[in-house]
């Protein structure tokens, strides 16, 4: 259970950090499910093949049942429903793995997308410095009127600039700020493996510094039920795939499981 | 002067760190006014809780060089940039620190807008005292938020959940050099951790002239407050003005405006002939 200090942390930061969560033996044994879809899909390890050995893999939670129980865990699903409130709604995992950096951006951005709440969820398999790939938060970025004076810190993310060659008038435009994406103010979530962030996808984030060998984290998505027509708007908005949930999950034994998902393909066809 | 987006950076996130704004020389002349100013105070007069601060103005006869930085176009420019022509200069401070941390806090109330220069005069980073920042923290709304957020040292919660220590709340940390200054927004929240037991901060303070009815209001009530503790506290920040940089020996048009504002707003009482 969140106590009334961390809730309010969450409220006001945009973001909540639960230190070492999960005990050596478990991030054991979800770093070697995590490896075992990696390789089965892409067949590479860390850091290696090109663009610094990045990869994504889509639903690396709903594809290994030993991951799926971190779904379902209290640590995590128990916060959730404290954070989102009840009846929220699973919206796909990703695993990552690379060396590449990440400019300013948030993950929901347009029109009202930051007045309904949607969280990511993130165990980092490596620990991580502010200099080497930890997740860089701009704390309290979700709320209005700051979330909006940031949106410039999109243009550089959105497009392929690059503002030491850029004229002036350009420049303004990637650099807002005057400064580089490391030199942006910013909280940097340093962490050890064990370690837990649940964020708001509206605040902005970044990840910069020499990631080494390449860094691993499993990311979790979830929202808050849908209450209106706008929230599944917005949420088709950037991600449609929402409402057509893995199978492994909609067949799911779990009630904690298959509540999450169950009524997601009727959402998506009522708008 | 600052460019467009230094403008930009400071009104979004509050503050802005500037790189060796003064010169060696200049870094050895205020440290100097700064020692001057420190042996002539009386040592009983540390304030301010955890953080045992001793403050004084620098707008006294031992320290030209420090009265002179107020109305020094490098820094009353940039005022005038980010606060309008018409800013008001307010005072500049000389401070030793001998705790180890100072709370989170904002220097002022809502809707009071100015800002302060601060120059720390030596080395410092995020486990030697340096400002610890939350960007963005003077804007509406997250401001008022933060009060709700349990913190150890000044606004506890019960035992079971006592709140963040200082250096728990996420922030930005503004490592600087001697020769640096950060430019904060009155508003942002702001504290410091693991200090060295001889801190030292020089200021320099202006205020906006207000223009909406908001900020007048916020003002006044300020200015009420500061001269009302004036009157009950000895070692109070709110201190009266010294009739030396009141005579405005050099006929200052502009200490001559600050002069007739000041005493607008309540904050000095009659001019010396």
């Amino acid at each position: 259970m969140l106590i009334k200090g961390q809730l309010a942390h969450f409220e006001t930061f945009g973001f909540l950090v639960l230190r070492q969560a999960f005990s050596p033996a478990e991030m054991k044994t979800f770093i070697a499910a995590a490896e075992e879809i990696w390789v089965e899909e892409k067949g590479m390890s860390v850091g290696s093949g090109e663009n610094g050995g990045a990869h994504s893999v889509r639903a690396i939670v709903e594809k290994h049942p030993k991951l799926t129980a971190l779904a379902e865990d209290d640590r995590i699903y128990g916060t959730l429903e404290q954070l989102l409130g009840p009846g929220f709604i699973w919206a796909c995992s990703e695993g990552q793995r690379g060396r590449v950096s990440t400019t300013w951006h948030n993950d929901r951005p347009g029109k009202n997308q930051n007045k309904y709440t949607r969280m990511k969820v993130h165990l980092y398999i490596e620990p991580t410095t502010k200099e080497t790939g930890a997740l860089r938060v701009i704390p309290g970025s979700h709320r209005s009127p700051y979330h909006e004076s940031l949106e410039p810190l999109m243009n550089r993310h959105m497009g392929s600039g690059d503002a030491a060659n850029a004229d002036n008038g350009n420049r303004v435009h990637l650099l807002p700020f005057g400064v580089e994406g490391p030199d942006i103010p910013c909280y940097a979530f340093e962490s050890n493996p064990g370690d837990v962030i649940f964020f708001h996808q509206n605040i902005f984030h970044a990840v910069y510094g020499g990631l080494g060998e390449g860094r691993r984290y499993i990311a979790m998505k979830f929202a808050a039920k849908p209450m209106t027509d706008e929230h599944i708007r917005l949420i088709k908005e950037h991600t449609e795939y929402v409402f057509h949930p893995h199978e492994a999950f909609l067949n799911s034994e779990s009630p904690r499981i298959r509540g999450m998902v169950e009524n997601l393909k009727a959402l998506g066809a009522k708008v | 002067m600052l460019t467009e987006q230094q403008v930009t950076q400071f009104h979004t996130f509050g503050f802005l760190v500037l790189r060796n704004i003064i010169t060696e020389d200049e870094h050895k002349i205020v440290s100097e006014e700064v020692e001057k100013g420190y042996a002539n105070k009386d040592k009983s007069e540390f304030i301010g809780g955890e953080r045992l601060q001793l403050n004084w103005t620098n707008l006294v006869p031992i320290s030209p060089y420090l009265t002179s930085l107020l109305e020094n176009p490098r820094f009353y420019g940039i005022a005038q940039q980010l606060l309008g022509e018409d800013v008001v200069g307010f005072d500049t401070t000389s401070n030793i620190m001998k705790g180890d941390r100072t709370t989170w806090h904002p220097d002022a109330p809502p809707n009071l807008q100015g800002l302060k220069f601060t120059f720390y005069l030596d080395r410092l980073d995020g486990e030697s005292g340096a400002l610890r920042i939350i960007p963005g923290s003077h804007q509406v709304g997250f401001s008022d938020a933060i009060r709700e957020v349990r913190l150890k040292d000044n606004n506890p919660g019960p035992p079971e959940d006592p709140g963040l220590a200082i250096n728990e709340v996420p922030c930005h940390i503004c490592e600087t050099g001697p020769r640096d200054a950060v430019i904060m927004n009155y508003l942002n929240w702001h504290a410091s951790w693991h200090g060295s037991s001889r801190r030292r901060m020089v200021t320099l303070k202006y205020y906006k002239n207000p223009k909406s009815p908001e900020e007048t209001e916020a003002l006044r009530k300020h200015m009420t407050e500061a001269i009302e503790d004036r009157k009950k506290n000895k070692t109070t920040i709110n201190r009266t003005y010294s009739e030396f940089w009141l005579s405005n020996p050099d006929n200052s048009p502009v200490r001559a405006r600050w002069i007739s504002k000041l005493q607008e707003w309540g904050l000095i009482d009659k001019v010396p002939a």
